[in-house]
């Protein structure tokens, strides 16, 4: 049984590298794709500076800019945002999520709530977090930990909530107190929704804060690219736009890496038992 | 001295509003300590809902459920402990963390749980799979995890749903046999329900014969052929005069139910 299990992994994992490949190719293609739509629009297709600056331009903005102070000033103080808003977002959501799961009565009053909460726009209320907040650091994490709490919550709920009765079951069989059930058997059954709730989680909270930069800051990488554009400094703008996506890019994956799924009894994930991990994006 | 006791035990489900279902009804039983009680019936006759009542994991709709004296309100492992009919690991804790469940549960030290699980798992012939996820297993062992999850809390009776369900006839009366012998010495009560006839009068003292839906004891048996037994036993004349007042009993319950369909047809 074992033999051919592992075989079968094996084949399992020679496909899956040799689709990973192709994966790769592709992406490449669609990048060259975009860079030459790029240098044709700003060369012969003749699209105005305003509009979409010459590539090299863009790249040299971006050389200029990271031997500047102000830049890594700016960029410390949106990484700084982002993770201490996915912090909260994440301890507040979950932490609720558990305590609102533990009655039918609460969880039901509730998950509609958290359910419209992640459905509305919360940059709505943005100008308000301004307002009680203040212009600084405060009002980006106020904001962003608000609009990530929601997914959060809303997924850890669900997830306990849809807990197999027969595990359940087997807790009060044998004598399960209400945090061993939480800890023991409510997370370890809905372990993959919270996880989905954090990742979406991951994603919100980066938005959220460049939006917030960008509407109304005083520091930041977006406050940053709001003041290139403002002053008509095109290749810097595309340059913190792409050096934003750069930054967004790492933050998403070293979150993902920290939020993956586990086998249960293991310390870290390792990469041979998953080698699929990376594909599943 | 008595263990369990049921009294006028009753069980109705409501399935939908206003619509009531007997799973079981008029259920009067003793377990004496010690004692082994085996109970067979037709699919669907309310032998895992007697069960359950037995542990407390449901309330009856009428009658009571004593245990040394005392009603039994809500499960208490370390009197009673359960193997349920569908195993019911939990996929996301390794073998030997599921075995140790019930004393983790208990508050019971590191060093305690790992110990104790693993003896119960060598117990079931499972040492080697303690790091193993419960999916990597197939149907019987998993079952068998199931019994040394239940046997790790050294429980006065062990109510055992049809733990031996899924392995095939051979494995079933050699694990069975072991287990059952094992358990004899243990001053172990146990409660086993089983489709086989065989496994029926192996393991019992006592066995519970239970009607076609709504569930009642339509005979008791008493089995008494000496312990230590061993599976020659199956050859004797007493099991197998058992064996055809059981097979008589339980095709009776068929046949009563089986021109229903032919007479609704065609
Ligand atoms: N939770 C429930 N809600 C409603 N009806 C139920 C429930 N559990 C069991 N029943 C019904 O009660 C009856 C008895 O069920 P039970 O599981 O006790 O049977 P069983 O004798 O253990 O059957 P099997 O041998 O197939 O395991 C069945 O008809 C079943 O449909
Ligand atoms: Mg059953």
């Amino acid at each position: 049984m074992a033999t051919t299990e592992s075989a079968f992994r094996a084949r399992a994992f020679r496909a899956r590298a040799k689709h990973s490949s192709t994966v790769w190719a592709l992406r490449l293609l669609l990048l060259l794709i975009v860079v030459g739509a790029w240098l044709y629009g700003t060369g012969p297709g003749e699209i105005s500076f305003l509009i979409l600056p010459p590539l090299g331009e863009v790249f040299s903005a971006i050389g200029g800019l990271v031997t500047t102070q102000v830049f890594w000033t700016a960029l410390g103080v949106t990484v700084f945002e982002m993770l201490v808003a996915f912090l909260l977002a994440a301890v507040v959501g979950v932490s609720l999520g558990f305590f609102l799961s533990r009655t039918p009565l609460r969880a039901q009053a509730s998950e509609p709530l958290l359910s419209w909460g992640y459905m509305f726009p919360v940059v709505l209320l943005y100008p308000l977090f301004l307002l009680w907040v203040g212009v600084g650091i405060g009002s980006k994490i106020a904001y962003a930990a608000t609009a990530a709490f929601f997914p959060i919550a809303y997924n850890t709920l669900r997830g306990l909530r849809s807990v197999d009765e027969k595990y359940l079951k087997v807790g009060v069989a044998f004598g399960a107190s209400r945090l061993a059930t939480d800890r023991h058997i409510k997370a370890g059954a809905a372990r993959p929704m919270i996880l989905s709730g954090l990742r979406i989680g991951v994603s919100v909270v980066m938005i959220s804060v460049v939006l917030a930069e960008l509407l109304g800051s005083n520091a930041g990488l977006g406050y940053e690219l709001q003041r290139a554009a403002s002053t008509l400094r095109l290749p810097d703008e595309y340059g913190i736009a792409l050096l934003l996506l750069v930054v967004a890019v790492t933050l998403q994956r070293v979150l993902e890496l920290a939020l993956r799924p586990r086998r249960p009894g293991q310390k870290a994930p390792s990469r041979a038992t998953e080698p699929a991990a990376q594909l599943d994006e | 001295m008595t263990d369990l006791r049921v009294e006028g035990l009753q069980v109705a489900y409501e399935t939908r509003p206003g619509e009531r279902l007997v799973a079981c009804q008029d259920i009067s039983l003793t377990v004496a300590s010690g004692e082994f009680v085996t109970i067979i019936g037709p699919s669907g006759c309310g032998k895992s809902t007697v069960l359950h009542c037995m542990g407390g994991l449901l309330p009856p709709t009428q009658g009571r459920v004593l245990f040394g004296g005392d009603e039994v309100v809500q499960p208490n492992p370390h009197n009673a402990a359960f193997v349920f009919q569908d195993y019911s690991l939990f996929p996301w804790k390794n073998i030997l963390e599921n075995v140790g469940m019930g004393l983790t549960f208990a508050g019971a030290g590191k060093t305690e749980i790992a110990g104790k699980a693993a003896e119960k798992l060598d117990f079931v012939g499972l040492g080697e799979f303690a790091h193993a996820l419960p999916r990597e297993l197939s149907g019987g062992m998993q079952q068998r995890v199931a019994v040394a999850r239940a046997l790790a809390m050294e429980p006065r009776v062990l109510l055992m749903d049809e733990p031996f369900g899924a392995l095939d006839e051979q494995s079933r009366r050699t694990l069975g046999s072991d287990m059952a012998r094992i358990l004899e010495q243990t001053q172990r009560s146990v409660v086993l329900i089983t489709h086989s006839l065989d496994e029926a009068i192996f393991w019992a003292d006592r066995i519970i014969v239970m009607s076609a839906r709504p569930g009642t004891i339509i005979e008791e048996i008493e089995v008494k052929a000496p312990r230590p037994r061993d599976l020659s036993m199956m050859t004797e004349p007493e099991f197998q005069a058992i064996r055809v007042r059981l097979f008589d009993l339980i095709q009776l319950q068929q046949a009563k139910k089986a021109p229903q369909p032919l007479a609704g047809g065609r």
